[in-house]
């Protein structure tokens, strides 16, 4: 009887279960740390340049002509204090009207360059 | 403290020699094949992450814990465990693929604990002793199981064997 058992037992393992997939290997967590740490130093260093790129690119463009002439032609040294304009506007209208003028170029919004949002505004 | 685990290579040793009994024995309990993989995938990963501690009985073990993780998965997805004759649980050495599937199909018939106890002898090579501990019946039980699993397959497989494999 024993026999005749191991012989249907030899005829069972004639048969093969089929194969499960390739275990999926887990990374130890040092190991992933490491490699999250890695990937994070990348990025950083990638995103550095580029700005880092941009930044000395657009620094090292020399500006349009229109810019520079109107840049090189107002006073930088000139002084907006308001006791300076009173005595301007009382003793001399039109020096006021020309340091108003002057000043304009620098401290407030420009719309004569060539892509002012203001400039299009005063056209329209 | 952290726990004694299983070195990774033993791990990859069982997985390399039991995991296709332990596919199949999960696939009859899973709702389908993908579902019997995860089960095994699941049992082995928890091993390698050291997320079990040692067992006594490293087979036992995987037998208990992959049934286990099958029967949850099935209750999660509401499917019964269906035996679809168009998917392969085994092949045969020999290429009758219809004795294959004869085979499978007679173990899908099988109550669930006969047909535990056939894989786990058959294609784990499990003593009976160590089948009643992985199984937690008494050896007395799990041997009287064995039997009348044998007998039941013998008989459905008989168109199968070859004549000089026949007994009498």
């Amino acid at each position: 009887m024993e026999n005749h058992d191991q012989r249907f037992e030899e005829f069972l393992r004639e048969f093969e279960p089929s194969r499960p997939q390739a275990l999926r290997e887990v990374l130890a967590p040092t190991q992933w740390n490491w490699q999250r740490l890695a990937a994070a130093a990348i990025v950083i260093i990638a995103c550095g340049s580029g700005f880092w790129f941009a930044g000395s690119h657009h620094a090292s463009s020399p500006a349009p002509a229109s810019e520079q002439s109107t840049a090189q032609a107002v006073p930088v040294t000139l002084v907006m204090s308001a006791a300076y304009l009173q005595r301007l506007a009382l003793e001399d209208p039109a020096q006021f009207d020309a340091a108003l003028a002057a000043a304009a170029q620098t401290t407030l919004p420009r719309f004569d360059g060539p892509h002012s949002a203001l400039g299009l505004l005063a056209k329209d | 403290m952290t726990p004694n685990r299983l070195a990774p290579e033993t791990v990859r040793q069982l997985y390399e020699r039991h995991g296709p009994a332990l596919l199949a024995y999960a696939r009859s309990f899973a709702a389908d094949r993908s579902h019997a993989e995860d089960a095994v995938q699941q049992v082995f990963l928890k091993l390698l992450r050291g997320e079990t501690a040692t067992p006594d009985a490293p087979l036992a073990y995987l037998y208990r814990a992959v049934r286990n993780t099958a029967l949850n998965s099935r209750r999660t997805t509401k499917r019964d465990a269906s035996f679809d004759t168009a998917e392969r649980w085994f092949s045969h050495s020999g290429g009758n693929q219809e004795a294959a599937l004869a085979l499978q199909s007679s173990l899908a018939e099988l109550p669930d604990e006969q047909r535990e106890v056939v894989i786990m002898r058959i294609w784990s090579g499990l003593t009976l002793d160590e089948i009643a501990t992985a199984t937690g019946a008494p050896l007395n039980t799990v041997a009287s199981r064995y039997r009348y699993a044998l007998d039941k397959l013998r008989e459905r497989l008989k168109p199968y064997r070859t004549s000089g494999a026949t007994e009498n």
